[in-house]
């Protein structure tokens, strides 16, 4: 029977409970979302102690099924105001699954920087002023020097510690590269309690109980065959997701000069094309890379120099779209060096790229400059004014500089998916309870369903609550995007999603299984952000995507107000 | 192998045609067309303007890799005409990350 962790930092105590009806059946970002539904109050300060701070693996964690180990981490986001999953592969939520543990509340917050270590026998405090204004690179360096290969390292860097609201998580993946639950500043929650790190081992402990083995080999063994068999797979796994830079580029979406055009003239250079060729040539590059065990995708990359020193992985179609071509920045290099300091720093690359942009546009940077973003963000080691602002995010960027085309949602920047183009993902970013997020719903074009047209300035909404219900209930089981979206074309392999599922918990589960939880996750992500004031005028994109057209398109965003009003009526 | 452009003359019985076509293939579907120079892209030359889907047929493309396809920037469904001179993107199916 699995419990929940409750460590209380301001007593350094901790606690296990059972789990109790209102958590039954929830993981990830069900559980998350649930518990601090729960228990914070939606008017609560994001970084005040009455904040909660969740860590939730999936309900699959740890099983046979494939792509299960997403840690999902909830709390009162610092960036939005609102409720807050993010969610982030690596080693830390399979561990968490076989230590017995369905979810960790952190509650209160430490009088002095500390570590905490979580075993089999408990929970240990572990003073942590050492490592204060550490980089992740060198705590997890640290952390796996003094507690061995086996642990999973949950971190933050600078950024958290300054409490700043692009600062993201950073989980180790079994060979400690950096993944990020980057969005929504969840990293100065964590910074806000004074808590570094949170190191999980999962040594002495045997793989995770499921109620029936015998039906999950057989479901896995279905669902692994059907994931395999889409196309996507074999492109994610040869280019990992830059894959989609010449992609999204063709459809006149990618978000170039913030925001102003839909194609970028050097999109080729900074593509996954030309990246597997030119990372071909360099020592011990990488070109697929799992961050997570059971993984079938292998989307990942390892990104090195000249000399083949690693410079970050891996190197994604978010970041070569935000902080390359919407800053007009070509050389793929420079982006590398640019996410991996973002990575140090604990920075969502989104945020940052974004807010880079608006900051060019208001002139501070040039254009395409990417040594002088680089050098303005290296600040943000010693905390200078400006270079905080940038970690403070895009809408903090733009209101400080004056800048009007701000693209954000509910204070979240938008992902480098123009909305003019892919208008249901455009509902998504207008309605999604996180604020501007493309993993809650990207409506892209699809040979399976050739009758859905992206451009239609009508019908997106039901498109896009069909997604997000349905990447609500993806997150909940801790599976990897990239392992669910080949059941978007292949609508068949959900009732293999779904047997893992009923084999893991021993529940006789219906078709209808994954529809009414995420719906019960929205929901109760809906609620929160009603109590804490949002209304139907923060589910709106911002004026300039409807006033101004994109080149070449020539498209703008012209959804209904009442189609984003009705697309989530629960 | 011959080079593809031949195989496509071949195909088409006929040295050149009026309407000329650009094609160039991103992702993976560059390893179903031997000799692919993607610096160069395909020119396809036909008798009279073909559709987005008439071309894939043309180029023996696997109906199950293909995502779709854009021009000019803009994404073309596969009932749509191509015009002479039109530079055609093809892509593997998406998924967003």
């Amino acid at each position: 029977m699995k419990k929940i962790l409750r460590i209380d930092l301001s007593n350094r105590q901790y606690g296990f409970e059972d789990i109790t009806p209102v958590y039954a059946g929830l993981g990830g970002r069900g559980f998350t979302s649930k518990m601090v539904s729960e228990e914070v109050s939606p008017k609560a300060d994001p970084l005040g102690m009455a904040n909660k701070l969740v860590f939730a693996p999936g309900i699959l964690a740890g099983t046979a099924a494939p792509n299960n180990g997403r840690l999902s981490v909830g709390a009162k986001s610092p960036l939005t105001g609102g409720i807050k999953e993010a969610n982030a592969g690596g080693a830390a939520a399979q561990k968490i699954a076989r230590l017995g543990i369905r979810g960790i509340v952190v509650e209160g917050g430490a009088s002095s920087l500390t570590m905490v270590k979580v075993t089999k026998d408990g929970v240990e405090f572990i003073p942590a002023d050492e490592f204060k204004g550490m980089g992740n690179y060198e705590i997890i360096d640290r952390i796996r020097a003094g507690h061995g290969d086996g642990v999973s390292v949950i971190s933050i860097g600078p950024g958290g510690e300054k409490l700043v609201k692009a600062a993201g998580i950073s989980v180790t993946s079994p060979d400690f590269k950096i993944r990020m639950a980057a969005r929504g500043g969840l990293g100065a929650v964590m910074g806000s309690k004074n808590l570094k790190a949170l190191i999980i081992d999962d040594a002495g402990m045997k793989g995770v109980e499921v109620a029936d083995a015998a039906a999950l080999k057989k479901a896995a063994a279905d669902l692994t065959k059907g994931i395999l068999s889409h196309p996507l797979t074999g492109g994610f796994r040869a280019l990992g997701t830059p894959l989609l830079v010449n992609m999204i580029n063709g459809s006149g979406c990618l978000p170039t000069r913030n925001y102003s055009m839909g194609q970028f003239e050097d999109a080729e250079k900074i593509s996954g094309e030309f990246m597997a060729e030119s990372q071909a040539a360099r020592p011990n590059s990488q070109a697929s890379h799992r961050c997570m065990k059971g993984c079938i995708v292998s989307c990942s990359n390892v990104y090195t120099d000249e000399n083949g020193e690693e410079i970050v992985s891996g190197l994604e179609y978010e970041t070569l779209g935000l902080v390359g071509a919407n800053c007009l920045i070509s050389d793929l290099d420079e982006i590398a060096v640019i996410n991996r300091l973002c990575n140090d720093l604990g920075l969502d690359t989104m945020e940052v790229g974004t807010a880079l942009a608006v900051a060019m546009e208001a002139g501070l940077i040039p254009w395409g400059d990417g040594k002088t973003a680089r050098a303005l963000i290296e600040e943000a080691w010693k905390g200078t004014e400006k270079s905080l602002m940038i970690a403070n995010g895009c809408l903090a960027t733009g209101k400080t500089l004056g800048v009007k085309r701000i693209p954000a949602v509910k204070g979240q920047s938008v992902a480098a998916y123009d909305p003019r183009v892919l208008k249901g993902t455009g509902v998504t970013y207008a309605t999604s309870p996180m604020g501007a997020d493309h993993t809650c719903g990207n409506a892209l074009p699809s040979p399976a369903n050739p009758d859905y047209n992206p451009t239609a300035s009508t019908g997106q909404g039901p498109v896009s609550a069909f997604l997000q219900i349905f990447h609500a209930a993806i997150d909940s089981l801790g599976l990897c995007l990239f392992a669910a979206v080949p059941m978007l074309d292949m609508p068949d392999l959900m009732k293999h999603l779904i047997a893992c599922a009923a084999a893991v918990t021993g529940e006789a589960l219906d078709e209808n299984y994954l529809v009414n939880l995420g719906i019960s996750v929205l929901r109760t992500e809906k609620r929160f952000n009603e109590i804490a004031g949002f209304t139907a005028s923060d589910d709106r994109l911002p004026e300039f995507f409807t006033k101004e057209p994109l080149l070449p398109s020539g498209l703008v965003y012209d959804v209904p107000d009442a189609e984003l009003d009705a697309a989530l009526p629960f | 192998m011959k080079p593809v452009i031949d195989q496509i003359k071949e195909k088409q019985g006929q040295e050149t045609y009026p309407v000329k076509i650009k094609v160039r293939l991103f992702g993976l579907l560059s390893r179903h067309v031997s000799g692919y120079d993607h610096a160069k892209g395909i020119v396809v030359e036909v008798q009279e303007e073909i559709t987005y889907g008439d071309l894939i047929t043309l180029l023996n493309l696997p109906e199950s890799e293909i995502g779709f396809f854009s021009a000019g920037g803009i994404m073309k469904r596969s009932e749509e005409h191509i015009a002479d001179g039109d530079e055609i993107k093809i892509f593997m199916p998406l998924a967003g990350g």
